[in-house]
């Protein structure tokens, strides 16, 4: 099934990153992963609203977390 | 710990008992901190841990305390020994508190009792392998209850505060309306003057030693710190404050600063590559007074 | 919650301040940090919690769809759609350990869509667009509730979207945690959204009266800090729709009742300390039980200049076209259709954001521009007539307060 190939790659993936033997940053170091840019998104709206736009002009759509409603195709 | 403790947490109007509370917990926390790490309380585990020096026996320690003496061996290791948490007992020889030296003769019978490779660590537990030997956590434990008592603030969920322990601070978040908590770092000379003030947010300022405490001896001026292969004071006594963004390590590079030799004292500061502000003789040097110029 | 550290030295205190980060971690401050890393004083720092302030914002965005081009205009009108999309929320602490966000938005549009792909007195093929200028609205209302505790968050989402032919209610349960160091975040999520269409019967025929789909979306991530500056993330989705998945405004136009889509995302951030500035790096994969894969690109660079930003960003996408789509629908098959959308090929996006910081205000505005072409993919396939481009532009604020 599609679903469970799919889950056994991630789960390689997700063990390779474990694997690698990354040593922990401590909390203090963390100063520039909390700048604005080191975030995943730009900011959430602009996410949601972006995540619309090509949902409704392209054939593919997911993979930002869960899928939201509604349509709003043309 | 020896000074004054004060702490300010902003928050809304209506959780005033929650932060009643919350001070409560945190002056708890923080005196059994010293009840468990005071080398003048008997009853005290470094206490414990002294009295059984030379015994053989190992002394069980928790998961908290070993964490506290890896960071001391940390900084031993960096500072090529001369931070030693087992140095305080050369003040048998020198007694800052009454100005006075105690038979120097003693100094080298002294010697033999300091040093970190002389206490074993093994697992949990661990051992002071020569009678007469102790341990004192004083250089970190007052930085250590700082940070600690701010990851309580946060924990019980308010994010603008700020705890200074008898001159160690750390702040986080602001004081409200966007402005920062402000700290002042005095004149040694005119204690009632600022000298400059320092903005933190989310960072600690440590200040270690006291220029104007100091001794004289043949004309030359020595501190209270202790070289713990000399067992001799440190000469040119000054005093380092560090920004760092934990009070644990700022308080480290400082006082490891003042037991450097003034020459180095500038390179070890610099290598630590924090902000920092040696005040002596009157001389103000560092990045953090480049600041203001 | 994580926060930036900031040291200022002032000699005076109405002096101006010399704000500064603090330096990056030299090797004798690194090596004092391992030691004390297992103690959870120095753990807890970064712990999750609920944003400490209230942010209240309003964003408006318009766009615009490229006339179609002459040649491939067979019949109507060449102007496509205009949309504006306006996005109200607010988002606030509750108690210590929650929030509640509230997200309003409605898009407006106007314009033409192609009904359907014939060819043209020369036998190319070209698009018969929709006669008259549809006009809809949609208004979509959210809530979020989200909960906080030292080692995650948990939220939970209720989404309603009504517009003229289309209602949708949408549910979602997100939950993230952290690894005891911090340094990994497992995310996951669930979603079910309950759709009914009910075609408006104007300007095109339609043949249905109303019709229904459900959608399950389930994701699973990992988020890794790899440095003191650079963390990587990787995901998994799978989404599945039941129901009615054929568009009632074109003329030739069936699909299957069952769509599975599954993606695997990952994400990549860079921050550059002499530079001041972020790399941002996505790339996503797709793939659906319809015959399409595709490949999503984007890179951006977030260079913070004080309290503001500027970020230019590329996007790059390629998709192969569905199994039943032809340039031209073949409707003596089971499956058919003439959309654009499920054809063979790419888009590239390119565009700019800024974000200025003025007290308590930041107002952000934005520009793209999206172009899509077949020759631009990375499948062969025939090149639909039809495809969109667009330009995108935005402007909002948000103003936090405590």
């Amino acid at each position: 099934m599609r679903l469970l190939r799919w889950v056994a790659m991630v789960t390689l993936l997700s063990s390779t990153v474990g694997c690698s033997n990354i040593e922990a940053v401590p909390a203090w170091e963390r100063g520039y992963l909390a700048e604005p840019g080191m975030q995943w998104e730009l900011s959430r709206r602009e996410a949601k609203f972006a995540g619309h736009v090509y949902t409704s002009k392209e054939a593919s759509s997911g993979g930002s977390g869960a899928a939201g409603g509604g349509c709003g195709c043309n | 710990m020896g000074g004054p403790a004060t702490i300010t947490i902003r928050h809304e109007a209506d959780c005033g008992d929650e932060v009643h509370a919350l001070l409560k917990t945190l002056e708890q926390d923080t005196t059994s901190l010293e009840a468990k790490y005071s080398r003048y309380r008997s009853q005290s585990l470094i206490s414990r841990i002294n009295a059984k020096a030379g015994d053989g026996e190992f002394v069980a320690i928790d998961a908290e305390t070993l964490s506290l003496f890896n960071f001391c061996a940390v900084l031993h290791e960096q500072s090529d020994g001369l931070f030693d948490p087992t140095s305080g007992v050369l003040r048998e020889v020198w007694d800052f508190h009454l100005g006075v030296v105690n038979d120097p003769s003693r100094l080298r019978q002294l010697l033999d009792r300091v040093g970190w490779d002389k206490v074993e660590i093994r697992g949990q537990q661990l051992r002071l392998t020569r009678e007469g030997m102790a341990l004192d956590l004083g250089g970190i434990v007052k930085e250590y209850a700082v940070d600690k008592s701010i990851a309580t603030i946060r924990e019980a969920g308010f994010f603008n505060a700020i705890v200074e322990l008898a001159g160690d601070v750390m702040a986080i978040g602001d004081r409200g309306s966007d402005e920062p908590w402000q700290v002042g770092i005095c004149d040694p000379t005119h204690p009632d003057q600022a000298l400059m003030s320092v903005e933190l947010s989310n960072a600690a300022l440590a200040t270690s030693g006291s220029y104007h405490r100091f001794i004289t001896l043949d004309g030359q001026r020595f501190s209270h710190f202790l070289n713990p292969f000399s067992g001799m004071p440190i000469r040119d006594p000054r005093s380092v404050s560090v920004i760092a963004n934990n009070c644990i390590s700022a308080g480290a590079i400082a006082t490891t600063a003042c037991l450097h030799a003034l020459e180095e004292s500038e390179a070890w500061l610099n290598t630590a590559g924090l902000p920092w502000l040696m005040h002596d003789s009157g001389n103000l040097r560092g990045p953090i007074a480049e600041m203001i110029k | 919650m994580r926060q930036a550290v900031a040291v200022a030295v002032t000699k005076h205190r109405l002096d101006s301040a010399v704000l500064q980060k603090l330096p990056t971690d030299s090797p004798v401050v690194a090596s004092l940090g391992a030691a004390i890393a297992s103690l959870p004083t120095y753990q807890k720092a970064f712990a999750d919690a609920p944003p400490a302030f209230t942010e209240v914002g309003l964003r408006y965005s318009h766009y615009t769809e490229d006339s179609l081009d002459k040649d491939l205009l067979v019949f109507g009108d060449r102007d496509r759609y205009d949309i504006d999309v306006t996005q109200l929320w607010i988002e606030a602490p509750v108690g210590g350990a929650w929030s509640v966000a509230f997200d309003v938005q409605n898009d407006s549009m106007s314009g033409a869509s192609p009904w359907f792909v014939g060819t043209n007195l020369d036998g190319e093929p070209g698009v018969i667009m929709s006669g008259a200028s549809i006009q809809d609205n949609r208004v979509e209302v959210g809530v979020t509730t989200r909960y906080f505790w030292a080692d995650g968050n948990a939220g939970f989402n209720v989404t309603h979207s009504d517009e003229d032919d289309y209602e949708a209610l949408a549910f979602s349960f997100d939950a993230a945690w952290n690894s005891d160091d911090n340094s990994r975040t497992w995310s996951a999520s669930a979603s079910t959204s309950d759709d009914s269409v009910a075609p408006v019967k104007e300007a095109i025929p339609v043949f249905i009266d109303q019709e229904e789909l459900d959608t399950q979306s389930l994701y699973f991530g990992v988020s890794q800090v790899l440095t003191s500056t650079s963390i990587v993330r990787v995901g998994l989705s799978y989404t599945i729709s039941d129901g009615y998945l054929t568009d009632p405004y074109k003329l030739a136009d069936q699909r299957p009742s069952e769509h599975e889509r599954v993606t695997l995302n990952t994400g990549y951030r860079q921050y550059f300390v002499e530079a001041g500035g972020a790399l941002k790096m996505d790339y996503r994969f797709y793939n659906d039980d319809w015959g399409t894969d595709s490949h999503t690109l984007e890179v951006a660079w977030q260079q913070s200049l004080g309290r503001h930003s500027l970020t230019p960003y590329l996007r790059y996408y390629s998709q192969s076209q569905a199994d039943f789509f032809s340039v031209i629908a073949d409707t003596s098959t089971d499956f058919y259709a003439d959309d654009y959308r499920l054809s063979s090929y790419g888009a590239i996006t390119a565009g700019l954001r800024g974000t200025v910081m003025i007290g308590d205000w930041e107002v952000e505005g934005q520009l793209e521009r999206y172009d899509s072409d077949n020759s631009f993919s990375l499948y062969g396939g025939d090149a639909a007539p039809g495809l969109v481009d667009f330009w995108r532009a935005t402007v909002g604020v948000t103003l936090r307060f405590d």
